[in-house]
């Protein structure tokens, strides 16, 4: 019973999720139905979380009730959407017409079994896990109209300043629990693993059409370091996941379908994805933060671009910024509102205590390159690298271009951020943190890889 | 392969053949040297893509194998160790500590040592709603830790506390008859 309580919430969410994406994107929609139930379960957490967040606001605390009966109403709203827009949706496709898709599909479901035994061993996660992301979520849950005594300065060490997508979405799971059972918390992980690996594994599909897209996921989902990672129900696999999505969403808007060529314009519909997923990003933790900045700065220089022939136009940019301001906004509400501030930073350009220093930056980048060719990775790192050099000229042609440029600026953000708080020991922090960091780029780094090399022709 | 070769030469009907091998912009290719040009035998098999799948092939095979022996290594270690969460010392207390703001854990534990810290972390996990506020003695109630009860004894006749309960983990709950927060 309990097993069915706990998954009744998330279901309600992905099922509000897909069937407005499916409404959303329509009859003339390119994209393949997974990648369409990916997305739209993607956007119906992160849809969820919001509500829990405005409940929280309203109703000065976790009330089952509205939220709930919220959930509801959406269902039928997009259950009634669906319906009237597309009646005969339900053709079933011929077995024969997706039996690559099927195959490919399958292999990422024997490849999730690994993940789901070592959630096993773990069943409270890691460190950050009670730490900050499933101590939040209690809190959330339990403190009444008290929650607000979570964002007290003397809880630095949960770290009150990062963002509640992942608290927030747990809270959501235990809506119909009496008490907040750890396996909810599980559940969210393997969840958002499994959205990672399959929305990875449908984008790169999507461009490629080939079945060596299968090897995309297979890469990260069978690194032991990967997995551990994934369901050490932190919120790393959370931004990784709405990282990804967003990219996804930028890449169709980037590459107009073969019809609309002649129109300068382009589908404005993944622009608007593109803004939601970004929105949702922001809302994650202060990393996502960072890369949600950077994708807004990237959607506005390419189409300012001087040299580009499709281009979103004002309706379309109009979009992309409703997208982000409507998943934005709790994010925006959050810092201005509740967020203490970070409670361990140290301007260290400004401390006479703790200063700046060329040694450690020197460490940072030296670190880096550690931490890249580490033995955790498998020399997974090698493997991008490798496929940047054989494939430099693809990797770097002008549909993905933007891609590497916002792998470069966010670890460059990064890593200015480790240098300039000094706050803490940074050998400490490097190996706590990095690899987390490097962690949530992976799945979007494979996309890019695998996107750029098997794509045949320049698209225009 | 010599053997595979020898057929391609025979099959092409080549009287002088000799073998090579040229990379260029569309990838690294084997060919064969004829009076009249080339001809390629693999077409383009050395193309980035391909080279690309090889390693991310042989990386498949080694995650697999390091996966394998290290869910091999977790049963073991599970078998041996059984799972233990240091939080759960502490879940007798939620009844106790129901309507209660901000508790203070008091001990004399190096909490940059991993296993106070994390014994900390586990606590207020467990206790949350609760607030743990590390050595605050001025609270209603008061979590004492201590390296061993003769130290526990101290703090509290220090502090002034009245020892309530203590488990069997030797984490005593003592409630200060002056507290500046409740």
């Amino acid at each position: 019973m309990d097993f069915l309580l706990t998954t009744i919430p998330f279901a309600l969410s992905c099922a509000v999720g897909i069937l407005f994406m499916t409404w959303f994107l329509g009859q003339r929609c390119r994209i393949s139905p997974v990648l369409r139930y990916l997305l739209g379960a993607g956007a119906g957490l992160g849809l969820s979380t919001h509500i829990l967040f405005y409940s929280f606001i309203l109703f000065d605390g976790f009330r089952r009730g509205p939220v709930i009966f919220v959930h509801l109403v959406l269902l039928a709203g997009g259950f009634f959407l669906y319906r009237s827009s597309a009646p005969s949706r339900f053709r079933p496709t011929s077995f024969h017409a997706a039996k690559k898709e099927i195959f490919l599909y399958s292999i990422l479901g024997l490849a999730l079994i690994p993940i789901w035994i070592t959630a096993r061993y773990y069943p409270l996660g890691g460190w950050d896990a009670w730490q900050v992301w499933n101590f939040k979520a209690r809190f959330l849950f339990l403190a009444g109209n008290e929650w607000e005594r979570l964002f007290r300065p003397m809880l630095w060490r949960s770290s009150p300043h990062y963002p509640l997508l992942l608290p927030l979405t747990n809270v959501w799971g235990w809506s119909l629990l009496k008490e907040p059972l750890p396996r909810v918390c599980q559940a969210t992980a393997f969840l958002f693993t499994f959205l990672t690996a399959g929305t990875l594994l449908a984008g790169v599909y999507h461009f490629t059409k080939h079945v060596v897209s299968a090897l995309a996921p297979l890469l990260l989902l069978t690194l032991p370091f990967f997995g551990l990672l994934a369901v050490s129900q932190y919120s790393d696999i959370v931004l990784s996941f709405y990282l990804l999505a967003a990219v996804v969403c930028m890449m169709l808007t980037f590459t107009p379908p073969r019809d609309l060529r002649e129109n300068p314009r382009i589908d404005a519909r993944y622009a608007l994805l593109a803004g939601i997923f970004i929105g949702f990003l922001s809302f994650t933790k202060p990393e996502g933060m960072l890369a949600a900045l950077l994708l807004i700065g990237i959607m506005f220089v390419a189409e300012l671009w001087p040299r580009r022939q499709q281009r979103l136009g004002t309706p379309g940019l109009g979009f992309f910024l409703a997208g982000v301001v409507l998943a934005g906004l709790p994010s925006v509400i959050f810092v201005l509102a509740y967020s203490p501030g970070n409670q361990t930073f140290v301007n260290g350009f400004l401390s006479d205590a703790k200063p700046v220093s060329c040694y450690r930056l020197k460490m940072i980048l030296a670190f880096l390159l550690v931490e890249l060719k580490s033995e955790k990775w498998n020399g997974l790192w090698l493997l991008w690298a490798g496929g940047i050099i054989v494939g430099i000229k693809k990797c770097f042609q002008r549909p993905f271009v933007w891609i590497p440029a916002f792998l470069f600026l966010y670890l460059g953000g990064v890593i200015s951020y480790y240098w300039l708080n000094t706050y803490f020991d940074i050998g400490w922090w490097l190996q706590s943190s990095l690899n987390r960091i490097l962690f949530t780029l992976l799945p979007v780094v494979a996309l890019w890889l695998f996107v750029a090399l098997w794509t045949e022709k320049k698209t225009p | 392969m010599l053997n595979l070769v020898i057929f391609i030469v025979k099959y092409v009907g080549l009287k002088k053949p000799s073998l090579g091998f040229t990379a260029g912009r569309q990838g690294a290719t084997f060919f064969i040297k004829k009076k009249t040009g080339m001809k390629k035998i693999f077409p383009r098999i050395l193309t980035p893509k391909n080279l690309f799948t090889l390693a991310a092939l042989i990386l498949l095979i080694i995650n697999l194998i390091t996966l394998g022996l290290k869910h091999k290594k977790m049963r073991q270690a599970r078998q041996q160790i059984p799972y233990i969460f240091m939080g759960y010392k502490f879940s007798g207390l939620k009844e106790i500590l129901k309507n209660t703001d901000t508790v203070g854990y008091v001990t004399d534990k190096n909490m940059d040592d991993r296993n106070s810290a994390l014994q900390f972390a586990q606590a207020q996990f467990i206790l949350a709603p609760v607030i743990l506020e590390l050595n605050r003695t001025d609270t209603r109630y008061l979590l004492i830790d201590c390296t061993n009860p003769q130290i526990a004894r101290e703090k509290i006749r220090k502090i002034g506390a009245v020892p309530l309960k203590m488990n069997q983990f030797g984490i005593i709950l003592a409630k200060n008859p002056r507290p500046a927060i409740p």
